[in-house]
């Protein structure tokens, strides 16, 4: 079972994806598992904002994960694996939404697989504006929103894995969450008018 | 560089609800299995392939050792009939004429066996 998401401040929990992958270095395919527990949330999660279909994105992170744990010497000097985890399953998630061409605009969220404890049932209908918001933003801007907010990353880490600069990452992110702020408002409106 | 967007109160509130919904989608139950049973699979196979080159090679060095080997004891074979064809002339001076492809010096070779012979007459 995948741990939750927000057990970790970004920095603890980049140190836990440190020591998983270099478990994986150490003893080979049979740590994946540790490290897809850790991860294997968030990374669906980033991929399904920019493929905007959740199989997609699961078999993005399913072609990351494999990768690495073929070669897992890819992690040996690198500084941050976490940042280059999230780039791995970007590049398959933009491979994949290329080969596809699903990154059309659909409001339709039943691909998702969801998670709402009874004690959250009422933010359900907000959970779900908000990844019908999501998937109307050109992936772009979901990205990094998601790297924003979600990854609790700063502008530079995120120019860094999306190799953009972090001005370019802070206007898409302004961009991003001014169109987001729009059309939730828009839906409130149409739920309540 | 920006690290910190100048974002009105309103994006604040779509910020905090955008966190809300962080954990809200989560990987389906059967991609844990699949990616661990993929992972396996793939190194399974890359251990093959390398067991295969590494099979391979070997055999290709033993292949090249071995021709080399032979090669080498046929020169040897090779030289060996030759002295013994120069210490013995009453036995094989043909074929010793016959080996050498320039005929000025078959022709050569042929005399000096023909005197070796005559002398080895001579001396019976």
């Amino acid at each position: 079972m995948a741990a939750p998401t927000s057990l970790n401040s970004p920095g603890e929990f980049a140190e836990r994806v440190r020591e998983s992958t270099d478990r994986l270095m150490a003893v080979g395919v049979d740590a994946l598992g540790l490290l897809f527990d850790l991860t294997s949330n968030r990374l669906v999660r980033f991929a399904t904002a920019l493929t905007r279909h959740q199989h997609d994105a699961e078999d993005a992170v399913q072609t990351a994960l494999v990768r690495l744990a073929g070669e897992p010497q890819l992690l040996a000097n690198v500084q941050c694996p976490w940042a280059y985890l999230l780039r791995m399953v970007r590049n398959e998630a933009l491979a994949l939404a290329r080969r596809k061409q699903r990154c059309s605009t659909s409001s339709n969220l039943g691909d998702l697989v969801t998670r709402c404890r009874v004690d959250e049932a009422e933010r359900e209908e907000s959970n779900r504006a908000v990844w019908s918001a999501l998937r109307t933003l050109p992936p772009q801007q979901a990205e990094v929103v998601v790297l924003k907010i979600w990854e609790e990353l700063t502008f530079a880490q995120i120019g860094e894995i999306l190799e953009i600069s972090p001005n370019t990452a802070a206007s898409r992110y302004q961009y991003g969450m001014t169109k987001l702020a729009s059309r939730l408002a828009n839906m409130q409106r149409e739920v309540r008018p | 560089m920006i690290d910190s967007c100048d974002l009105s109160q309103p994006l604040d509130e779509v910020e905090a609800l955008i966190r809300s919904a962080g954990e809200y989608v989560h990987a389906s139950d059967d991609l844990r299995p699949r990616v661990l049973e993929n992972a396996r699979l793939q190194c399974r196979e890359r251990r093959l392939r390398r067991r295969f080159w590494q099979s391979a090679a070997v055999v290709l060095f033993c292949g090249l050792f071995t021709s080399s080997l032979i090669h080498r004891a046929e020169s040897a074979m090779e030289a060996q009939s030759h002295t013994a064809a120069w210490a013995s002339p009453m036995l094989a001076p043909v074929e010793v004429a016959a080996r050498s492809s320039d005929p000025s010096w078959q022709m050569v070779e042929s005399f000096t066996q023909l005197r070796l012979r005559q002398a080895h007459l001579l001396r019976l």
